[in-house]
């Protein structure tokens, strides 16, 4: 049973997303859960299973390592509640785990939810050095999230003759994007020269080129499209989504012909595949938007490459031209991406899944583009070595 | 009559040299290098042109990184050295490096095979003249660029300098005590009696030598003025190295018998009482083996002070003994998986797209490429600011690895790869493979 086009999502939330010292782990899955579930106009009791996307529990105390931490949160014994973890990729894999369940038949209403508590500890405590700590004894001697996205940055400069202003670029669109967005962790717009005059954390990339570490959560309530035509008030339709897995977490940098450098295979497989489903041919032409994974700023300008929204090496000049600002012609991150909404691992591609289909039901507010239909959501695990793809529409 | 041939010499002195008082100039280690890394680059250039697998490999040094465990074994890994190889770790005084060539000659008499010497040192607090540096001898049975013989050994309870357990720096005798009892007079002693004992010369070294000649003797001490003191008094050509690289401890020996190889001669090296000599007749190639060894000494480039980058203090990443002790090939020797024409680091526990039903064979990777990408990271936690490097190595693999600590990188740049130590996480010292700029 596919999951294209029979899938609605029906309700969906999230908290805040910054450094949330007030707030717990439980405290976040509870507020984005409950207020899917309220925004989907159901009883709790209804829900009948969920599937919880946290990527690293180290970080809260080891609390999120399987899906009893929901349970816990919003009372939801005895119902099952698995716990999905795939990098980056976490969030929306939940909301995939999800969607599948319900295109079986298994289930008529179902949450995802995903979730991220990094900032109980300091920034250096949080994802780097853990990155290089916990880490393959063998493989990662020097390794870090931020080291590895540099790698690619240089080479895509390298190869296409772009420069560090250009990759400046992607930070000040997105944070000016953010200004619209209330839950974004950061709203206030910033300069090339400010994201070039920040402190360096792995050359070319500094610290306005690097999403931010930080607390959130976001949950979706998804039904079968006939149950979502019979009782929901609006809805969305999951048209396609995939995943693709490239290769292992440390392994994908040492195996040639796996990664050029200049953009994540990944990406376009996963792509290709939820594009086909959602009959979506010309990514530019039938999206009204994208939210993609922008954890650094080259990564957002090799996505619209990959994902098929201009020729491999014009990343740089779609950005330039301003079509994938707000206004545009395929409007880019208009919740402010990665960069300023932060990046709590589990919860993005819940959240990201959410501000698309808030596009394409009329309730993205300020950021709202104006009759969108159709809209891709994508993020990328690990260094490059998963990626998953959601094309959303309208009912 | 121990004798046995030279047939491979190899050296790692680092290119920094600092000032180091009246005697000159020191070879100044970077913080990633210490007296096991050197000593790999230094067997690593000794095995390059020769085949035929050592049987033994015997470490010595005055500074090993493990006070205790060995360090042989850890050199034996990173130079691809097969694991039935008998090793043994000399690290108690600095005539240890002339001792190991006795034991070499010792056990090339007794039919072992090819013996390595690996010799080095890197400088500890307290050594005014010493320098950082390491030099590796293969000594085997078959023809080499010279012969080797051993002289006489002398062994008396006199102490110059010593280190007591927890002793952060030397401690040394009272000087107007040991400058006339001590090791110049052992050296004497024994380089005198070495040269009463002189074979007749054979092949060259007979035509280049007259009747009655006696052989200079050349000197190694735990101090330069002294031996070059002794030397002078000997007849022996003096130290040509010394003033650009320090006294290398254990190492130094096995230097100054390299730099010495344009004539036959003795090598008396002495530390308190204890002393050994050793003769050597050069043969064909040994005078382009002195060359080498003499520029490699001269080399280098001037800097005002060592590197001071530490080494991620405090750094505490995930260790596991079971797990570096299973990946311990793909690890400090680097094999990877060849399948078909594609070489796989690290091996993939499946067959990758492509190759499936193929069996992969083992094939250590090439240590030579070019430079795909890099960074300088300043966040990793295990030190200052870390550059690594994508690699395209010579051999088509790919690899990922940190520069060699002082080394700046750039893509399409040529580089070769050379054995650091990264950190010492969890309580042991780990070494990897790191990417340094071709000369």
């Amino acid at each position: 049973v596919p999951v294209a086009g029979q899938v609605a999502i029906v309700g969906s939330a999230a908290t805040r997303f910054g450094v949330l010292h007030d707030r717990g782990y439980l405290d976040l899955l509870a507020e984005a859960a409950r207020g899917a579930i309220a925004d989907a106009g159901v009883d709790q009791e209804r829900v009948q299973a969920a599937w919880l996307g946290t990527a690293e529990p180290t970080l809260a105390g080891l609390i999120g390592d399987a899906g009893t931490a929901l349970t816990e949160a919003i009372g939801f014994a005895p119902k099952p509640v698995t716990r999905v973890s795939t990098f980056c990729c976490t969030g929306m894999e939940a909301v995939r785990a999800a969607a599948t369940a319900i295109a079986a038949g298994e289930h008529e209403l179902v949450l995802a939810v995903g979730a991220e508590k990094m900032r109980d500890v300091t920034t250096r405590g949080s994802l780097v050095a853990r990155t290089a700590n916990l880490t393959h004894p063998t493989l990662a001697k020097g390794r870090t999230a931020p080291g590895q996205f540099a790698l690619l940055a240089n080479r895509y400069m390298h190869e296409h003759g772009y420069t560090v202003e250009d990759l400046a670029g992607v930070a000040v669109k997105n944070h000016e994007h953010a200004g619209r967005n209330p839950i974004a962790q950061y709203d206030k717009p910033v300069t090339v020269e400010q994201v070039l005059s920040a402190p360096r954390v792995a050359e070319p990339l500094g610290v306005l080129d690097c999403t931010p570490t930080t607390d959130g959560a976001a949950a979706l309530v998804l039904a079968p499209v006939e149950w979502a035509r019979r009782n929901a008030e609006r809805y969305a339709v999951i048209e396609g989504i995939a995943l693709a897995v490239g290769d292992g977490y440390y392994s994908g940098f040492y195996h040639h012909g796996f990664s050029d450098y200049l953009g994540f295979s990944v990406t376009r497989e996963a792509a290709a595949r939820a594009f086909e489903q959602a009959g979506v041919d010309s990514a530019r032409e039938q999206l009204d938007l994208v939210e993609c994974h922008d954890c650094f700023t080259v990564t957002e300008l090799v996505n619209y490459e990959d994902l098929g929204l201009c020729e491999r090496g014009e990343g740089g000049r779609l950005l330039g031209d301003g079509a994938t600002s707000a206004g545009g012609d395929i409007p880019v991150n208009l919740s402010g991406g990665l960069q300023a909404c932060g990046h709590p691992v589990g919860a993005t591609g819940v959240r990201m899944i959410k501000e698309v289909a808030d596009h394409v039901t009329g309730r993205a507010g300020e950021r709202q583009v104006e009759g969108a239909r159709r809209g891709a959501a994508h993020t990328l695990g690990g260094p490059g070595v998963a990626a998953c793809v959601a094309v959303i529409g309208s009912s | 009559m121990l004798t046995a041939s030279l047939s491979g010499a190899g050296l790692a002195l680092p290119v920094d040299r600092v000032s180091a008082g009246k005697s000159g100039r020191r070879c100044a280690a970077r913080p990633d290098e210490d007296a096991i890394t050197l000593a790999g680059e230094a067997v690593t250039d000794a095995l390059e042109n020769t085949s035929g697998a050592p049987a033994a490999l015997l470490f010595t040094s005055l500074s090993p990184p493990y006070e205790e465990g060995g360090c042989a074994q850890v050199v034996a890994e990173l130079t691809g050295l097969r694991s039935e190889l008998f090793t043994a770790d000399l690290t108690s005084s600095a005539r240890d490096g002339l001792a190991a060539v006795r034991l070499a000659l010792s056990l090339c008499a007794a039919g072992t095979g090819p013996v390595l010497v690996a010799a080095a040192h890197v400088r500890r607090d307290g050594e005014g003249d010493a320098g950082d540096g390491a030099v590796a001898l293969l000594i085997d049975d078959a023809e080499g660029v010279a012969r080797l013989r051993a002289g006489g050994s002398h062994a008396e309870e006199l102490r110059e300098r010593w280190r007591l357990p927890g002793d952060a720096t030397p401690r040394d005798a009272d000087p107007s005590f040991t400058r006339e009892f001590g090791s110049t007079r052992v050296a004497g002693l024994l380089a005198g009696s070495t040269a009463a004992a002189q074979p007749e010369p054979v092949g060259a070294a007979r035509a280049a030598r007259g009747d009655g000649d006696v052989l200079p003797a050349l000197v190694a001490l735990p101090s330069a003025r002294a031996a070059a003191q002794v030397e002078k008094r000997l007849g022996g050509p003096g130290d040509p190295a010394v003033a650009r690289t320090g006294l290398l401890g254990a190492a130094h020996p096995l230097l100054r018998l390299l730099c010495g190889l344009y004539s036959a001669g003795t090598i008396v090296a002495a530390a308190g009482g204890l002393a050994d000599a050793l003769h050597f007749e050069p043969g064909e190639g040994a005078a382009q083996v002195a060359e080498r060894a003499r520029a490699a000494a001269a080399g280098g480039h001037d800097v005002d002070r060592p590197l001071p980058t530490p080494l991620g203090e405090g750094f505490d990443p995930y260790a596991s003994a079971p797990r570096a002790w299973r990946e311990r090939a793909t690890d400090l020797r680097l094999e990877g998986a060849r399948y078909g024409t594609e070489l796989f680091y690290p091996p993939p526990p499946a067959a990758p797209p492509g190759h499936e039903g193929e069996e992969p064979r083992p094939q250590p990777l090439a240590r030579s490429g070019s430079v795909v990408t890099y960074t300088r990271d300043h966040v990793y936690p295990g030190g200052d600011v870390t550059t690594m490097a994508v690699l395209q190595l010579d051999d088509g693999s790919r690899f990922y690895c940190q520069a060699a600590m002082g080394h700046d990188l750039a893509i399409d740049q040529r580089v070769r790869l050379v054995p650091r130590r990264l950190h010492a996480g969890g309580g042991a010292l780990q070494y990897f493979w790191k990417a340094q700029p071709c000369r």
